[in-house]
């Protein structure tokens, strides 16, 4: 196959010789036949590997590949027409080429000539969707050559041509997404260098249609996602396989949505202004404010008005569900943080009355704004910095009630702007559904948290003070009434129908903290929190019923205070969750979490309420400025850590083995100190003392004993933070020691139960007769066992532990003790003051240190203590 | 060019790992091992059979992006299998594998199969990552993990196959949403009888009806 037409192939790929050969081989064939197309196929493919070895390793490799123009070749095959499996690989030997050549004047000498540019503009065979990815691919990897040195290879200034961008912005909105990827990170390179007449040309030349169908497409978009979201307005729980679809189809636009914003950003970011200008032009006028402003405000007689066919566009097109519509806008000002484009927009948003007023009262200092149009044209293109003035000015300025009464009232007849807030505030109010009061909250927040955006717009909005020397203005009023609705949503949860999502509640607790928290002071009112505070009092008597019946009442309780502190809300992941556009679904079989849908059945109900408890509760203390004493029940940071010295002097010990998988044994001891179990070995330098190996709290322990085995033990940990789950199997010397240590977890489990229970009754503020119901979930037999003197236990354990709050935060033995067991007391009492001294040395990092020093301190108190106990 | 699928792959990795050399391995295998060559490129495709199944891999190199938030995003969701490439005589390259992910679940869809690639298997020498930590990184996640060489082309063929193999046991259970397009499969056209061929391959059978 290689020896044509007598020619001799050489042995060696990567040499001088070879490239000779298969530039004889080109010459003689420089029409495409059938007959020598592979032939071909092979000498381009070899091509590649002899010219990026010759980059590396052999100079006069390229030498003879410029001096004969092999380029030449390329363009004659690519001409002919000759058939895509030749094009494909001709498109991968230049981008081979164009990737991996390092020699910067090979690479300036191909890129001359004008040969790559004849190459793009080459007509290929795009329905081949190899064709097309392969250059595509070329053009993207030409693209990342683009700097201010080569920028004229690719763009010609006297026949005002650039090949490389006009020809791959064809395929912006390609089927195949990974086209459209590649064309949008080549527009994103070539705004990066800094060319003026560069981007001069582009703004002039392709700037309009290319953003104009962005914009164009974008729209469209919104308009399917909005169809799909409210086309069918099912139960989301039935019909599965219809919904499935609608859900996939939703997520989709959503997601392509939020690409589409990531995109503007990332250009809008590249801070080239002529182009950004023109952008922002387009997505204002033909994007933001007839779709979204206008959904929210409908307009009035006068809307903008610049050509025939948009008016025409406007009134075909059917407003946006303004639920959509908060959602879509929260995304922008999420992703979005490019001044330029958000100022006019919140600005839209907020109703800024302050220049509309300024206008009313010294209308001659604005005078240029003012007789410009009326509308909303003119404020788009404002410079923002006018604006803020006049809001300085403004706020400054010495005004009474009443004629803020009459600024007011003037503005409710003449601004589209202000209506926006209007709509949305009555979006906050909660009737059957939170999903609008939900989005609602969310695009407040996310303009707040917006750094491209003003401080100024929003100050004493949406912010509890005005920044020094200017007093609240009619934005106070503002502010007052969202605080209003915000608390009445915190209300609305308290109410034993469900309808209120954990989401929206959160939501709603972040954005009243921003509104109403400043450096620590707050700003509310007593009332308001005084509803609040009802809200939690509403809450109460339903918790205190799931707590009686709800057998699993504290491993629920645990489980919603870890997840409510294991990561802080994202709203922007949050809000690209599409199932929030449907209606509000209640089965778990949806696969929305619970937080994001409402509750199904008696027990996510209780979780629900649970979560809604802590929130509030925590909410509360923030503005009492209390500090956390009741929770976490347990705290598990202080469960002893591998390799924790622990002073056992006094507590009963049981050996056993651990039976590992493969059958292994290793002796270990087993104690409870503390309400956790622990498995030490014996300290290698003090007597007495152990080595912790294991540990975990009992009530988070499972003990199983196997029928036919006596001596062992199965113990299950859980780790309920971090939702972990490991199991040991131990075996004790006998069957005796074997069920004193099952006797002994198995209580000690109920204890600690018992002792949690009794916390959470008292953040309930149940008193204790109340608590007597409280359910033991262990074993039936158990359970019923125990019932009968659960009573004194309890009134026990309140006497006893209330005053002197059990503490984990020593690793010193002598605590410890105390509780576990009673009898030994008085000797590991007498043991602590060398205790303290054995610990120092011991301690090798400075955790241990603050430990102890932790521990010295609680010695004291916890010494009366036990005094009486015994 | 006939087919029954085409998935789309994405290769992600610190730079530097030999995610392109990989990805040219893989398309045009017939590249030599020489020591003194390092040659990649960003885009191949190739045909493979997975249960007699003619199925197209088209892999689309992601270097380069990093810079644009957006573009990360959009590869990730029409992506349906990602080898994700560290360097094993590199141990930075494989401390990043935790953030590569994290990008990586948060944009794609669930679906998305991700293969863990330790790559660079023929440095033995220069080894600073242990196969023991690959594999324990790999089960704590979720992966398929196996190491490669571009160089040698070691097992190049089998991580590109493998992801493959288990995209396409999902399409059987039906995990696969085969009609969205956006996950990163398609249906192919009409399959004709013919036999195919890989693009760039030399095995080319004469007729192709559209030029």
């Amino acid at each position: 196959m290689f020896r044509s037409r007598k020619l001799v192939k050489p042995e060696n790929l990567h040499s001088l010789e070879y490239l000779k050969y298969i530039y004889t081989v080109l010459s003689k064939n420089q029409t495409v036949t059938d007959n020598n197309r592979t032939l071909l196929v092979e000498s381009f493919r070899s091509m590649a590997e002899i010219l990026i070895w010759g980059d590396q390793n052999n100079p006069t490799i390229f030498e003879y590949f410029l001096e004969n123009n092999m380029f030449n070749y390329f363009l004659r095959i690519l001409d002919q027409k000759c058939g895509n499996y030749v094009c494909v690989q001709l498109l991968q030997t230049l981008n081979i080429i164009f990737e991996n050549i390092r020699n910067k004047t090979a690479l300036y000498y191909l890129l001359s000539n004008n040969h790559v540019n004849s190459i793009i503009i080459n007509k290929l065979d795009f329905s081949d969707e190899d064709v097309l990815a392969y250059y595509i691919s070329f053009l993207k990897t030409l693209s990342f050559k683009l700097n201010l040195n080569t920028i004229h290879f690719f763009y010609n200034e006297a026949t005002n041509d650039f090949p490389l961008y006009t020809e791959a912005i064809k395929f912006f909105n390609h089927p195949d997404s990974m086209v459209r990827t590649y064309v949008r990170t080549l527009t994103l390179n070539v705004y990066r260098v800094e060319d003026e007449s560069m981007l001069q040309f582009i703004r002039d030349k392709t700037c309009a249609p290319y953003f104009a169908n962005l914009v164009w497409f974008m729209g469209k978009h919104v308009l399917e996602l909005d169809a799909s979201a409210r086309a069918k307005p099912v139960d989301v729980d039935t019909q599965k396989t219809i919904q499935d679809q609608y859900r996939v189809k939703l997520a989709d636009l959503v997601s392509s949505h939020l690409d589409d914003l990531h995109y503007l950003n990332d250009i809008l970011s590249s801070k080239v202004d002529i182009l950004n200008e023109v952008l922002v032009d387009h997505l204002m006028d033909k994007l933001f404010v007839p779709y979204y402003i206008h959904s929210l405000a409908p307009p009035d007689k006068y809307i903008i008005v610049e050509t025939e066919e948009f008016v025409d566009a406007v009134k075909q097109q059917p407003l946006m569900n303004v639920d959509i519509c908060l959602f879509l806008l929260t995304q922008v000002f999420l992703i979005i943080h490019q001044t330029k484009l958000v100022t006019p927009l919140a600005k839209f948003l907020l109703g800024n009355n302050f220049s509309e007023n300024y206008q009313v009262y010294h209308g001659s200092i604005l005078k240029d704004e003012a007789s410009a149009l009326p509308e909303n044209e003119n404020e788009v293109k404002n410079d923002n910095e006018s604006d803020i003035l006049d809001l300085k000015s403004l706020t400054c300025m010495n005004i009474t009630d009443e004629e803020k009464e009459i600024l007011l009232s003037k503005n409710e007849a003449d601004s589209a702007r202000s209506q926006c807030l209007e709509s949305i505030y009555s979006q906050l109010i909660i009737e059957k559904s939170d999903s609008s009061a939900l989005f609602g909250i969310c695009l407040l927040y996310a303009l707040s948290e917006n750094s491209g955006l003003s401080k100024e717009y929003y100050e004493g909005f949406l912010t509890p003070t005005l920044s020094e020397g200017c007093t609240p203005f009619v934005h106070c009023d503002e502010r007052n009434e969202l605080i209003d609705k915000l608390v009445n949503i915190i209300t609305a949860i308290s109410e034993p129908v469900c309808y209120v999502r954990s989401a929206t509640l959160e939501m709603a607790i972040t954005l009243l903290k921003k509104l109403t928290i400043y450096k620590e002071k707050t700003f509310i009112s007593d009332d308001h929190i005084a509803v609040i505070y009802n809200a939690k009092e509403k809450i109460l008597p339903l918790l205190r019923q799931f707590f009686k019946k709800e057998e699993m009442f504290l491993e629920l309780f645990e489980d919603e205070y870890y997840e409510m502190h294991r990561e802080k809300l994202n709203v922007q992941r949050l809000l690209s969750d599409s199932t929030l556009l449907l209606p509000p679904a209640h089965s778990p079989m949806t696969g929305i979490p619970l937080s994001k849908r409402l509750p199904c059945g008696d027990v996510e109900r209780t979780r629900h309420f649970i979560c809604a408890f802590l929130m509030i509760r925590k909410l509360l203390m923030t503005y009492e400025g209390k500090e956390e004493t009741q929770l976490p029940l347990v705290d598990r940071t202080k469960c002893f850590v591998f390799d924790t010295p622990i002073n056992l002097n006094g507590n009963d010990l049981i050996t056993c083995m651990i039976i590992a998988e493969n059958g292994a044994k290793t002796r270990r001891y087993l104690s409870i100190i503390s309400s956790q179990l622990v498995l030490v070995e014996p300290h290698s330098r003090f007597l007495g003392w152990g080595v912790c190996k294991l540990s975990c709290y009992l009530q988070d322990t499972e003990v199983t004993k196997i029928d036919n085995e006596t001596k062992t033990l199965h113990i299950i940990m859980h780790n309920s933070k971090y939702k972990m789950t490991n199991t040991v199997k131990l075996m004790f010397d006998d069957h005796i020691r074997c069920n004193a240590a099952r006797q002994k977890l198995l209580n000690g489990r109920i204890k600690a139960r018992r002792k949690q229970l009794n916390q959470i009754a008292n953040l309930l503020e149940m008193n204790s007769c109340e608590t007597n119901y409280a359910p033991c979930n262990t074993t039936q037999k158990q359970k019923h066992g125990l019932r009968s003197h659960f009573t004194d236990i309890a009134v026990h354990t309140s006497n006893v532990l209330q005053p002197y709050p059990i503490s984990m935060k020593s690793t010193n033995s002598d605590e410890y003790s105390a509780e576990s067991n009673c009898s030994s007391s008085t000797h590991s009492r007498d043991q602590s003051p060398c205790t303290k001294n054995l610990n120092k040395p011991e301690c090798t990092n400075s955790q241990k240190v603050s430990l102890v020093s932790q521990s010295q301190e609680k010695i004291e108190p916890k010494r009366k203590g036990r005094v009486e106990t015994v | 060019m006939s087919y029954a699928y085409l998935f789309k792959y994405i290769i992600i990795g610190d730079t530097g790992v030999g995610k392109s050399c990989l990805l040219l391995q893989f398309t045009d295998k017939r590249f030599q091992p020489v020591h003194d060559l390092t040659i990649g490129v960003e885009f191949g495709a190739r045909l493979v059979a997975i249960e007699t199944k003619p199925i197209k891999l088209q892999i689309w190199d992601t270097a380069g992006q990093e810079a644009f938030r957006s573009i990360t995003r959009s590869y990730y969701r029409g992506a349906a299998g990602a080898l994700l490439v560290y360097d094993i005589t590199r141990r930075d390259t494989f401390n990043h594998l935790t953030t590569w992910l994290e990008d990586a679940r948060q944009h794609s869809n669930s679906n998305m199969v991700i293969m863990l690639i330790g790559n660079k298997s023929d440095l033995e020498a220069k080894r600073e990552v242990k196969k023991e930590e690959g594999e324990a990184f790999a089960r704590e996640h979720g992966l398929v993990f196996m190491e490669t060489s571009a160089k040698t082309s070691d097992n190049v063929e089998e991580a590109f196959i493998n992801t493959a193999k288990e995209i396409y046991e999902k399409i059987q259970e039906g995990v696969f949403d085969i009609n969205n397009e956006a996950n990163g499969i398609k249906i192919g056209p009409q399959h004709s009888t013919g036999n195919s061929s890989i693009p760039g391959g030399n095995n080319r059978a004469s007729g192709n009806g559209c030029c």
